[in-house]
């Protein structure tokens, strides 16, 4: 064999016979990245209580084996899913299929087009189709998000906006549910998704009940971060401190997004002041203009609640999740200074109340 | 450019509920180049540039049609891209301003705004 290993050389070679060996390890290296490079072989899980067998038949489907990353096709394009086969797996007790990593677009775009097919399936439990529109929303919110489209961002966001109002009135979900189906980790778009719920939640408990009042809070707390795209990921998740000009760049995200929103027509007031004042406090001592008291809008409060609970609950690089009592406490602790006295206490009732 | 003896004059053209901050007052008496920082990300020097200019809206936004008619702002700094302004109201990033400076008209669009008092907006952008 051509592969030759140079520890194996004695030192006390001479230099001319070091040379040859080297030789035989290139052309050794050489022959090896000849090989055409190997398929992509990346799976992602997906829930089978997303699988419509009418809709589906675009995406070839993979079953995983044992503990190890052994995937064989299940179904494909050319023999597609059938009602049948999805009784079959219930009764197994399998709840997830496999997709290639290649093919998550197509599921996305699949999910978005029948996702009011899932969310108004009363066969399905709430929970259930809450999770499945959590995971549509964050998966839709980091596609746009990363692709820095703005307009597709509102849009899809009104989407996801509409299906979350539409779900969160139609059942019986309770915070309960809510809090404990939501990701706790510290993506920009897993935090937009949770704040969007969380924020219909308080906004629902504050006694707005219009849909479209409902539907615009939800869609501008899916937005609330989006100046948050141009700053660079490393710096979002830095887990030790930050310099004085790290901490102005990430400080700078309301003023960010504001901009990059603020000509759009479909977008109202109430929004756009979530995205820009979603950091103001009460006392006056928030960014980035530092207004206070009613000079913040009340979707500017209500945003901020919900951020800062979110934030706390969720493990970040630079600090793990609080337990939600002590992020009540510390919630009402910031009542009545930097926060609204009557939404904190709105949202630890709501949250003490069932979680 | 006006000297330190135009400060009465600058303070009585202020509009009367514009709250400078003391910090802020100390302006007024400056002159010249700002002092930078050493890692300073901004392409030209700025300049202390207290003087009192009108000003009007040019363009507000879609989502907040308002008409704040023409009013007195107090300039604060002034580079060759970009000028920051005093006054009462606050601007939202977006809005474009006109002003009409002693060295000639010109258009502001806000980037970024700040409270500095009770009733002291400081605003600052660029040249459009």
């Amino acid at each position: 064999m051509w592969e030759i290993s140079l520890d194996a050389l004695d030192a006390s070679k001479s230099s001319h016979v070091l040379r040859i060996e080297r030789r035989v390890v290139t052309s050794a290296v050489c022959l090896k990245s000849a090989k055409p490079p190997k398929p992509e072989r990346r799976y992602v899980s997906i829930p089978i209580a997303t699988l419509d067998p009418t809709y589906c038949h675009e995406l070839d489907l993979y079953q995983q084996f044992g503990e190890q990353e052994d995937h064989r096709l299940f179904r494909g394009r050319d023999f597609p899913l059938s009602d049948d086969d999805l009784e079959k797996l219930r009764a197994r007790g399998v709840t997830r299929l496999f997709i290639r990593a290649g093919e998550q677009r197509a599921y996305q775009s699949y999910l978005r087009e029948n996702l009011s097919n899932f969310v108004e399936d009363e066969s399905l439990p709430a929970t259930q189709r809450f999770q499945i529109l959590n995971q549509v929303t964050q998966d839709c919110l980091q596609e746009t998000f990363e692709r820095g489209d703005v307009s597709e961002t509102v849009e899809a966001s009104r989407d996801m906006g509409r299906h979350t109002v539409n779900l969160m009135n139609r059942t019986d979900l309770v915070a309960q549910d809510v809090f404990s189906m939501i990701k706790h980790d510290f993506h920009t778009f897993t935090h937009s998704a949770n704040v969007c719920s969380y924020s219909v939640l308080l906004a629902k408990g504050l006694g707005i009940v219009a849909p479209a009042q409902l539907e615009e809070i939800a869609t501008g707390a899916l937005l609330h971060d989006v100046g948050k795209t141009g700053i660079p990921y490393e710096l979002l998740t830095k887990p030790g401190g930050l310099s004085d000009d790290e901490r102005e760049l990430i400080r700078s995200h309301p003023t960010v997004g504001f901009a990059r929103l603020c000509r759009r027509e479909k977008l109202t007031w109430g929004q756009l002041m979530m995205v820009y004042q979603h950091h103001e406090r009460m006392d006056g001592k928030g960014y980035p203009v530092g207004v206070k008291g009613d000079e913040i809008h009340p979707w500017g409060q209500l945003c901020a609640i919900v951020d800062v609970f979110d934030a706390l609950t969720s493990d970040r690089p630079y600090h793990r999740g609080q337990h939600i009592t002590e992020v009540l406490s510390y919630l009402e602790r910031e009542s009545g200074r930097g926060l609204d006295s009557e939404m904190v206490k709105c949202w630890t009732s709501i949250m003490s109340r069932n979680c | 450019m006006l000297d330190v003896n135009h400060v009465p004059e600058l303070l009585a053209a202020i509009p009367r509920q514009l709250e400078l901050p003391p910090p802020l007052r100390d302006f007024l008496q400056k002159r010249g180049p700002m002092t930078t920082v050493a890692n300073e990300l901004r392409r030209f020097p700025r300049f202390y540039y207290p003087v009192s200019a009108r000003m009007s809206s040019e363009q507000t936004l879609p989502a907040l049609p308002r008409d704040i008619g023409h009013s007195v702002v107090l300039t604060k700094d002034l580079s060759r891209t970009g000028i920051a302004i005093l006054h009462t109201e606050q601007f939202y990033p977006g809005e474009v301003l006109k002003l009409w400076l002693p060295c000639g008209e010109k258009q502001l669009l806000v980037v970024r705004c700040k409270q500095t008092a009770e009733a002291c907006f400081e605003a600052a952008g660029f040249f459009v």
